[in-house]
């Protein structure tokens, strides 16, 4: 990724890192999700 | 390094900036055990002051050495146990500073972790910070990639964002306090033993806060260090706009003022702060601290609610979401698209690598040192169960404290 933001100037490099941004934030909402505790081991 | 030449009263002006960082220090421990139990209040103080040796001595060892100095200060390249180092000189500010801001960082973890965070693991997970999360991310942003434009003054990335994160790896790994949430997810309200404690260390974090940001921005940033005015400014400024911005929300939502919302509100703008505030001009700090107020809350909640993350102290929220909000906010603020993109690209290393690097290490960390203390450790309170003596020996204060949800 860092020589990807390196090579990458302009338009090209904001796209990437912004795409690249959008599959870090699914990933967060994916982890958070698999974290939330089943209802049996709650209490 | 151009703003500090010599010994000078920039050099003692400077040196005095940081010397008023410790308080920020000192105010975080507060809000954390605060915010916690009252049998968990003397193990929380303790493993705060534990967790400040270790990242120190750290530091000291190889986390510098790794760190080393931004590119924009020529005093060459430091080794392990501050080889290189030249004592007195303007440059070793910055190992000051730096030795002071891993502490704060090393803090913010304990504050999601509170009331079953074992002392000897946070004392080894303050290794993985100290020794690697900290220094490898301030060595991206100033000296590898060098983030061009790069903007974070006052270390909401460096320092905030990192605790924040590694806050939530160890929540995670750690799950919910025993009896927060009901067998079918209400989550049970644990109130603040001593909110006394909270909103004087937000007083404290305040002076220390000024302190770090005006040395940031005289050390990283390169103001001149009479243009520190300004940052103090900003830094109150977004500090009262998103303590008030918490205050309203939390009494149009609840009916009454939430102080620990309000004490949260506080932080986090004094957090979001940070990024921006050698640039922002008062009015923009003012806008950013009203948002981080109002995410806060937002954050809390949803964290709470939806996620099931038990957070007792609000650590992810405050220090985590806002401060990437306030590296985002001084690219909104104070530059063009081309200074946006640099903060994005702080905001993706943050989420992509330091994230990642938190949990996994801490995950292998637990696999060694378990994380967690014992249910009836938990139940007896961490004070007794750890360190065999309480807080407070002549209160009775070990009746349930939950409050259920109806």
């Amino acid at each position: 990724m860092v020589a990807a933001i390196v090579l990458l100037q302009g338009t090209l490099g904001s796209a990437f890192v912004i795409a690249g941004l959008a599959v870090e934030i699914l990933g967060l909402v994916l982890v958070a999700r698999a974290h939330i505790p089943l209802a049996e081991d709650r209490g | 390094m151009t703003s500090v030449e010599g010994f000078s009263p920039s050099f003692a002006l400077c040196l005095a900036f940081i010397l008023l960082v410790p308080f920020a220090i000192a105010g975080v421990a507060l809000i954390n055990t605060g915010l916690g139990r009252s049998r968990s209040a003397a193990q929380a103080m303790t493993s705060s002051l534990c967790v400040i040796c270790v990242a120190a001595l750290i530091f000291f060892v190889w986390g510098f050495a790794i760190q080393n100095y931004p590119v924009h200060v020529d005093a060459g390249s430091a080794g392990l146990f501050f080889r290189g180092v030249q004592f007195g000189s303007p440059s070793s500010l910055v190992v000051v500073l730096s030795i002071f801001s891993v502490a704060l960082a090393s803090l913010i973890p304990l504050g999601g972790a509170t009331d079953r965070w074992r002392l000897g693991a946070a004392c080894a997970s303050t290794i993985l910070l100290a020794g690697f999360t900290y220094p490898l991310f301030a060595r991206v942003a100033w000296r590898s990639l060098g983030f061009t434009q790069w903007m974070d003054a006052g270390g909401a990335a460096s320092i905030q964002v990192t605790g924040g994160l590694t806050a939530l790896s160890i929540t995670w790994l750690l799950g919910p306090r025993h009896g927060k949430y009901s067998p079918k997810g209400v989550p049970a309200a644990i109130p603040a033993h001593n909110g006394v404690f909270v909103i004087f260390g937000c007083m404290l974090a305040w002076i220390g806060w000024l302190g770090l940001n005006s040395a940031g921005a005289i050390l990283y940033a390169g103001i001149q260090p009479e243009k520190s005015v300004l940052v103090v400014i900003n830094t109150t400024f977004a500090a009262a706009a998103a303590g008030l911005t918490a205050a309203a929300i939390t009494r149009v939502r609840f009916r009454k003022p939430d102080a620990s919302l309000i004490a949260n509100g506080w932080m986090a703008g004094l957090v979001a702060s940070s990024s921006g505030c050698a640039a922002l001009k008062p009015a923009t700090a003012i806008l950013t601290g009203l948002v981080a107020g109002a995410l806060v809350v937002l954050s809390v909640e949803v964290l709470e609610f939806t996620l099931k993350v038990d957070d007792p102290c609000g650590s992810v929220s405050v220090h985590a979401v806002a401060g990437l909000w306030g590296v985002l906010a001084a690219g909104i603020f104070a530059g063009g698209p081309g200074q946006f993109m640099a903060q994005l690209v702080g905001v993706a290393t943050q989420l992509g690598f330091v994230l990642p690097l938190a949990y996994g290490s801490n995950w292998l960390l637990g696999r060694f040192v378990p994380h967690r203390v014992s249910i009836d450790g938990e139940r007896q309170g961490l004070d007794l169960h750890e360190l065999g003596a309480d807080a407070y020996p002549e209160f009775v204060v070990h009746a349930d404290e939950f409050m259920q949800r109806q």
